[in-house]
């Protein structure tokens, strides 16, 4: 049975992703960060791991190692889909800027993602598949923000570092065995506590859930290209 | 302020510190071409009205930032380079931008390394610089957005430190900083300023 730690599992792309794996005979690690949402522990399914994580905290992070390593001494794909984003007041000619709401979305989306990569590599050397995903964002591509009107700081900077942490990781991992998948995965539907979707938003997360595990299971015949790209398979630039 | 150095070109130069040999360097090149030249000190105010170039020396490297996710990324020293590579940059920005707004030039200049490029960097080490630094090329971009229709063009530069020698990389910076990008005639399709992009010191473009 394949092992996979999945962040940001409350809802949303994280919980679909869950049922999609845990539908196709794999061992979940869901990591869990709003107690408030009970849509996961709803699944009930005997190879689920339900997981607390909060992946802006260093020690949240070690204490999840541990708890994988309680069941599985190998994981053979990490899914790290945990961030932060909504509006948020931090724009020029609207002094002052708070830089401490830059530096969460920094310390969840960007260093908080790489950092669980690096405390979990250990066990994912173990693993057979060795396959690193990242949900990014067309918002991360610095060479196509040239073509958006004004918007908010902090995401996009914070994805932008994200992506730049996956190319340093796979400069260094692909030698390993490692193959890699950074995903755009579009504007989704937020999914309520009743698990009923918000109006808002484009896409049902079971339908982006569907395409991105197939997608990060399969093999590609190009491993060795570090790609971004949406529900298409279209291609992002960074 | 530590320094203003008055010149007689009625243009005025923020830089926002003096950090590098290549800082002092192109401080020097603009004080010898006649620029009014202020250099920043922490809580200090200009005593200008306005302000034409903006000189972000911002470029943070901890001496400990330099170990892969193998050997084991010091989290301090990335939490301290991002608090000075984007964060102090975004400040200077905002504290600066209404001087700017009333300065002519409203040119605004960044320093980099082709290493923080995504689609060039083969590090595997430095996660705080490379992208602390990514962060603010987004930035930049963003800004771009914003202030462009205001007037503002950007100059992204990496003065290749240990590669060039500073005095020329200031050389090649200056007159980056200070020319304007070619355009033909009216045809907004074939203005350069509008394609944001990082020079080098030896004159090359790089990817973001």
């Amino acid at each position: 049975m394949p092992n996979v730690f999945i962040t940001g599992a409350d809802r949303g792309l994280g919980l679909s992703l869950c049922k999609e794996y845990l539908n196709r005979g794999w061992r979940v690690f869901a990591g869990k960060y709003m107690e408030d949402f009970a849509l996961l522990e709803s699944l009930a399914h005997p190879a689920l791991h339900v997981i607390k994580l909060d992946i802006g905290c260093m020690k949240s992070i070690a204490a999840a190692k541990e708890a994988v390593l309680k069941v599985t001494n190998s994981l053979d794909m990490i899914v790290s889909n945990a961030a932060l984003m909504g509006d948020v007041n931090c724009e020029l000619y609207k002094p002052p800027m708070d830089l401490e709401i830059p530096w969460d979305y920094f310390r969840i989306n960007a260093l908080g993602t790489i950092k669980l990569v690096e405390t979990l590599l250990p066990i994912m050397d173990q693993g057979e598949m060795k396959r690193l995903c990242f949900v990014s964002s067309e918002a991360g591509s610095i060479t196509l923000m040239k073509h958006r009107g004004a918007h908010p700081f902090p995401y996009s900077m914070s994805k932008a570092a994200m992506n730049m942490g996956v190319r340093m990781l796979h400069n260094q991992l692909y030698k390993d065995g490692y193959s890699f998948r950074i995903i755009h995965p579009g504007w989704m539907k937020f999914r309520k506590q009743d698990g009923n979707l918000e109006e808002s938003g484009r896409f049902d997360p079971d339908y982006i859930g569907q395409w991105a595990a197939k997608y990060f299971e399969t093999p590609r015949a190009d491993e060795h290209r570090l790609a971004m790209v949406d529900y298409r398979e279209y291609d992002w630039p960074f | 302020m530590i320094g203003h150095f008055r010149g007689d070109n009625m243009k005025n130069v923020l830089i926002t510190g003096i950090n590098s040999d290549f800082d002092n360097c192109l401080a020097k090149k603009f004080m010898a071409e006649g620029y009014d030249v202020f250099i920043l000190e922490d809580g200090k105010t200009l005593g200008v009205e306005k302000l034409d170039f903006f000189i972000d020396t911002t470029d943070y490297v901890h001496e400990n930032d330099g170990s892969s996710v193998r050997e084991g990324v010091n989290w301090d020293a990335v939490e301290a380079t991002f608090r000075n590579n984007p964060l102090k940059s975004m400040a200077l920005l905002e504290a600066h931008l209404p001087l700017l707004d009333a300065g002519e030039e409203k040119r605004l200049f960044y320093l980099t390394q082709s290493r923080a490029s995504i689609n060039e960097t083969e590090s595997t080490t430095g996660y705080g610089y490379n992208m602390s630094k990514t962060a603010l090329h987004m930035f930049i971009h963003l800004s771009r957005n914003k202030l462009a229709p205001l007037g503002y063009t950007f100059r992204v530069f990496d003065p290749l430190t240990g590669i060039v020698d500073a005095k020329a990389a200031a050389e090649s910076a200056f007159t980056y900083i200070t020319r304007r990008r070619g355009t033909d005639g009216d045809d907004g399709l074939r203005d350069d300023e509008d394609n944001l992009v990082i020079w080098d010191a030896l004159g090359r473009k790089h990817s973001w």
